[in-house]
C-alpha cells in the first residue's frame, strides 16, 4: 500500500534524501520545514505517517507529536522521530508526547523503508 | 552516503548525491551560530538567540555524522554542552567565551573543507580545540550575581507566556479554529509543550507555551479576535524563566549514539497517547478544520511573513525553488551569449549596409533578435549577480576581533548588502573592502578615551554601504574617526619626494595615500600600517574598471567610497577613432565632450597641453605616442576633446572623430593574447573588426606621468 507520508525537517538535504527513499519505494510525501509548518499541512492533508526532526525553529519534534495528538484526526497515525541519538531520555521524551517510535539520522534506506511498512501496515 | 549505504540497499538509493547539500547546510549553520554569536548581548543573552545557536549546532552535529565525522560531532557535541550552560545560566557568556566559540566554528570549518575535498585535515587542531572546549565545558565558572542586574537592553527580548484555551461545557478541542489558531501563533513566534485534555471542565483544553518579543496585549488580542474573550487566557511566565530545554535538544547522556538499533517503536499504549476517546474521531467533519480555509489563511497570512528574510540567511541557497550549476557551465553559457551579441550587431549592421534594411519586415525582425538578445544577455548575467551580503557577511567577526585586540570600542553598521553584482567582482572586492575596514579600525577610529577627550561618543562606528548608481554600485566604507591629517600626509609625501605644494585641494592631498609603500603610521602596528594597501586597493578597483574616491575632514571621519561596474561582462562604451583606429572609452569614465577652439588649448614648460573646460584648465593626453600609433602625416589633428574622470583628476583625451556609443562584450586580451599597458580589453565591433577597449586609469597615471619624470606606460605598469 503506498502512503501519503508528512516529512519535517529544518535541513533542506535531509527532506529531499527522505523523499528521495520514500518516493523510490512507492509514496507520496509531503514535505515541511518546521514544526509549525508540519501542522499546517498535517492539517491540511490527511496524511497516513508522519516523520519529524527533534530540533527545528518555530516548533520542535516533540511539540509537534504532542500538537498532532491534540487533534481528533492524528491520534492514531504514526509519528516518527527523527534523531541524532538513541539516548533514554530522548526515547522517554518521545514515548510520553504520544510517537510512534523513533529513527535515529543518519538512516539506512532499507531501515527507512522497514519502518515505514512495519508502523502503516 | 558512506556509511549508511550499506551492501544490500538497493543500487537505485545512492545518497552520496547529498553530500554536497549536507556541506553546504553545515556552512549554512556554522554562518547561522557565527551571527547569533556576534550578536549576544553579554550582560543579557536573549534566551530565543541561544536558542538558535544551540539548533544550529545541533544540526551542525547531525550531519557531522552523517558525514562519518564522529570527532566533528564530539567536537559540536561539547560547544551544545558550553551552550546548555549558558542558557542555564551557569556559565557566563564572556568575551573570551565567545571568542572560544567563534574559534571553534573556524576549526569546524577547516576541518569540513578538508572532508569536502578528501584532505589531510590537521588532527591536533580539532583535538586542541576539544579539549579547550571540554575544559570550559566543565569549569564551575558561577555566574557573577551582576549579571542580571545589567542595565536592560534596547532591543525587546523575547518573552514567555503561558497559553490557555478553555471551552464552554459540552464542547471538545474540534470545536475550535485549530489550523487558524497555529497560523497565527506561528506569526508570534515559537510554540512550546502543547497539551491538550479530553473532557475534563476544570483544565483548559488546550495549553502550551509561547516565545515571542511580542507584548502580552497584543498575544492576547490576537488570540482574542480568533476565539473569543471568555476562551483565552495568556499569562507571562516570569521574566527570565529558566526554561526545561526545549524539547528535542536535549542532551544525551552519552555523547553520540552507540550504534544500537537504526530505529525502534515504543510500546503501543493508546492510554498514554491522546487524551481523546476515539469516538469523537467523527467530529472532523464539522467544517472547523475545512482545509479550504486553511488554504486561505496561509495565503493571507504567509507565517514566513515578516521572519522570511531570516529564514533566507538561516536556510542559505537551499530554497528548493533554487538548484546549484558549476560556474563554469554558466560562464560558458554567458560565452556564448556574449558571440551571439556580437553576431547580432553583426547582423543589424550587415543589413543595414546592404540596403535589406529597405524591406519593413526584415527590419522588424532584424530588430526583434536584436532586443531579444539583449534581454537574454541580461538574463544570463543576471545568474551570476549574488549579493553583497557575501562579502558583508564577514565583516562583524573580523571588526570584533581587531577591536577588541586594539582596544577600541567600535559599531558596525551595513547596509544595502542585498544589492548585487558579479560574482567575479564579489570575489575581487573582498580584499579591498577588507582592508579599508581594516584600515579604519586601526587608523581612523580612535580610542575610547580619545574619543571622549574629543567630545566624542565612546564607540565609534564604521558604517559599510553599497547602493546602485548610474548602472553601476557605489560600496562606501566611512568611519566616524579622526579623519586625515592633511599636514602630516604632506610632509610624509615631501619626506617621500612626491611634489606637494600648499596651495593642493584636499582631494588632491588624500590621493597621496594612494601612492605606493605610502604610511602616516608613526609605528607600524601588525593590524596594518605597513604602508601597503591603498595603493593596492585602488590598483584592485581600478582593474575592475572601478574608481575610488576619499572624503575625509580632520576629526570627522573618513569615507572611502568604491564606483564599480555591475559587471565584467560588458560596458558602455563610447567607440572613438584614434590615428584611424578605433578604440572604446567606457562610459563611466566620461564626463563630456566638446570640440576645443584654438584659443582653448595651451601649452605649458613641464608635461601636457592644456585645454580649457569652462573656468578651469586640464590635461590634454595625446594618445597617439601613448599607444605607440604612428601619425600618419597627412591626417589633421585632433579635432575633439573627450573629458574623462578618474581617481580625483581630470583630463581630455584628444580623438580625432566619435563613431558612436555602444554596449560592448569584454573579451580579456591577457586571456587571448597578452597584457598590452593601457589596454583594459577588446570587443568585436558590429562590422566586424576588433577595437581596443581603452585602460582610462593607465592612460592618465601615464599621461600625467611626465610631471614625474616616468616617460612610458611600461616604466609605470612595473
Amino acid at each position: 500500500m503506498k502512503k501519503l507520508v508528512l516529512t519535517v525537517d529544518d535541513s533542506a538535504a535531509i527532506r529531499e534524501m527522505l523523499a528521495y527513499v520514500l518516493k523510490s519505494a512507492g509514496h507520496r510525501v509531503i514535505e515541511a520545514e518546521d514544526g509549525m509548518d508540519g501542522l499546517q499541512k498535517a492539517l491540511g492533508n490527511q496524511v497516513d505517517l508522519v516523520i519529524t526532526d527533534q530540533s527545528m525553529p518555530k516548533m520542535d519534534g516533540i511539540t509537534l507529536v504532542k500538537a498532532l495528538r491534540a487533534l481528533p484526526q492524528y491520534q492514531r497515525v504514526p509519528i516518527l522521530l527523527l534523531t541524532t541519538e538513541s539516548s533514554d531520555s530522548m526515547k522517554e521524551e518521545g514515548r510520553s508526547a504520544g510517537a510512534t517510535g523513533w529513527l535515529v539520522k543518519p538512516f539506512d534506506p532499507n531501515k527507512l523503508i522497514e519502518v515505514v511498512e512495519k508502523v502503516t501496515r | 552516503m558512506p556509511r549508511t549505504n550499506r551492501p544490500g540497499a538497493p543500487a537505485a538509493v545512492d545518497l552520496t548525491r547529498f553530500l554536497p547539500m549536507f556541506f553546504q547546510e553545515t556552512e549554512d549553520h556554522l554562518a547561522t551560530m557565527e551571527g547569533y554569536l556576534l550578536r549576544l548581548d553579554l550582560r543579557s543573552p536573549d534566551l530565543e538567540a541561544l536558542n538558535s545557536i544551540f539548533r544550529a549546532a545541533h544540526s551542525v552535529k547531525g550531519n557531522s555524522t552523517i558525514f562519518g565525522a564522529t570527532r566533528l560531532a564530539d567536537v559540536m557535541h561539547r560547544i551544545e554542552t558550553i551552550l546548555d550552560h549558558i542558557r542555564k545560566e551557569e556559565l557566563q557568556p564572556t568575551h573570551n567565551v565567545i571568542s572560544l566559540l567563534l574559534e571553534a566554528c573556524d576549526t569546524v570549518r577547516e576541518e569540513l573543507r578538508c572532508l569536502k575535498d578528501a584532505a589531510d585535515a590537521d588532527p591536533t587542531a580539532l583535538q586542541a580545540m576539544y579539549e579547550r572546549l571540554t575544559q570550559l565545558a566543565q569549569s564551575d565558572a558561577a555566574p557573577p550575581a551582576t549579571l542580571h542586574e545589567a542595565a536592560a537592553p534596547a532591543t525587546r527580548r523575547s518573552a514567555r507566556f503561558r497559553i490557555e484555551v478553555h471551552l464552554p461545557e459540552g464542547k471538545d478541542i474540534t470545536a475550535l479554529p485549530l489550523a487558524e489558531l497555529y497560523a497565527e501563533l506561528g506569526t508570534l513566534g515559537r510554540v512550546e509543550d502543547v497539551q491538550a485534555s479530553g473532557g475534563a471542565s476544570s483544565a483548559p483544553a488546550l495549553s502550551l507555551f509561547l516565545l515571542t518579543p511580542e507584548r502580552q496585549q497584543v498575544v492576547r488580542a490576537k488570540l482574542v479576535s480568533l476565539l473569543g474573550t471568555h476562551n483565552v487566557r495568556v499569562e507571562r511566565q516570569d521574566a527570565r524563566p529558566r526554561p526545561a530545554l526545549p524539547a528535542g535538544t536535549a542532551l544525551p547522556a552519552r555523547a553520540t549514539s552507540t550504534g544500537s538499533a537504526a530505529y525502534g517503536l515504543f510500546p503501543q499504549e493508546h492510554s498514554s497517547i491522546g487524551p481523546y476517546d476515539r469516538s469523537v474521531g467523527s467530529v472532523t467533519q464539522t467544517g472547523v478544520l475545512d482545509s479550504s480555509a486553511l488554504g486561505r489563511r496561509s495565503m493571507d497570512h504567509d507565517p514566513s511573513g515578516s521572519a522570511s528574510g531570516r529564514r533566507a540567511t538561516d536556510r542559505g541557497y537551499f530554497d528548493r525553488s533554487s538548484i546549484r550549476v558549476d560556474v563554469a557551465k554558466v560562464d560558458r553559457l554567458l560565452n556564448l551569449v556574449g558571440e551571439l551579441v556580437i553576431a547580432q550587431s553583426m547582423l543589424t549592421e550587415a543589413t543595414q549596409r546592404s540596403g535589406a534594411g529597405q524591406d519593413a519586415g526584415l527590419r522588424d525582425s532584424v530588430a526583434y533578435v536584436g532586443r531579444q538578445t539583449r534581454d537574454l544577455q541580461e538574463a544570463v548575467m543576471g545568474i551570476r549577480l549574488l549579493p553583497l551580503d557575501f562579502l558583508f557577511s564577514r565583516m562583524p567577526r573580523l571588526v570584533r576581533d581587531l577591536a577588541h585586540k586594539l582596544g577600541k570600542d567600535v559599531e558596525l553598521v551595513m547596509h544595502g548588502g542585498d544589492a548585487e553584482l558579479d560574482k567575479e567582482l564579489i570575489e575581487k572586492l573582498g580584499d579591498p573592502l577588507m582592508h579599508l575596514v581594516r584600515n579604519s579600525l586601526d587608523h581612523g577610529i580612535e580610542l575610547p578615551a580619545l574619543r571622549e577627550a574629543a567630545g566624542k561618543s565612546r564607540r565609534g562606528s564604521i558604517q559599510l554601504r553599497a547602493v546602485h548608481q548610474g548602472g553601476g554600485i557605489l560600496v562606501e566604507v566611512e568611519d566616524d574617526g579622526a579623519g586625515f591629517d592633511r599636514e602630516k600626509i604632506l610632509r610624509k609625501a615631501e619626506e617621500r619626494g612626491l611634489r606637494v605644494h600648499p596651495g593642493m585641494s584636499d582631494e588632491e592631498v588624500w590621493q597621496f595615500v594612494f601612492a605606493p609603500g605610502f604610511t602616516t603610521a608613526e609605528e607600524v602596528s601588525d593590524v596594518s600600517g605597513r604602508g601597503v594597501g591603498m595603493d593596492v586597493v585602488k590598483r584592485n578597483i581600478g582593474a575592475l574598471s572601478g574608481h575610488v574616491d576619499v572624503r575625509s575632514s580632520r576629526g570627522g571621519g573618513t569615507t572611502i567610497a568604491m564606483r564599480l561596474p555591475l559587471t565584467l561582462a560588458i560596458l558602455d562604451g563610447m567607440i572613438v577613432e584614434i590615428g584611424g583606429e578605433s578604440f572604446i572609452v567606457p562610459l563611466s569614465f566620461i564626463s563630456e565632450a566638446f570640440l576645443p577652439q584654438p584659443g582653448q588649448i595651451k601649452s605649458i614648460t613641464s608635461g601636457p597641453q592644456v585645454v580649457q573646460v569652462r573656468e578651469s584648465y586640464v590635461p590634454l593626453l595625446d594618445l597617439e605616442p601613448l599607444l605607440h600609433i604612428r601619425r600618419e602625416a597627412a591626417r589633421p589633428q585632433a579635432g575633439i576633446a573627450i573629458v574623462v574622470e578618474a581617481d580625483g583628476r581630470r583630463a581630455a583625451l584628444a580623438v580625432e572623430r566619435l563613431l558612436g556609443q555602444q554596449q560592448v562584450v569584454i573579451k580579456s586580451l591577457e586571456a587571448n593574447y597578452r597584457r598590452i599597458p593601457g589596454i583594459a580589453g577588446a570587443t568585436v565591433l558590429g562590422n566586424g573588426r576588433v577595437a581596443l577597449i581603452l585602460d582610462v586609469n593607465a592612460l592618465m597615471r601615464a599621461g600625467l606621468a611626465p610631471m614625474k619624470g616616468v616617460e612610458t606606460l611600461e616604466a609605470l605598469q612595473g
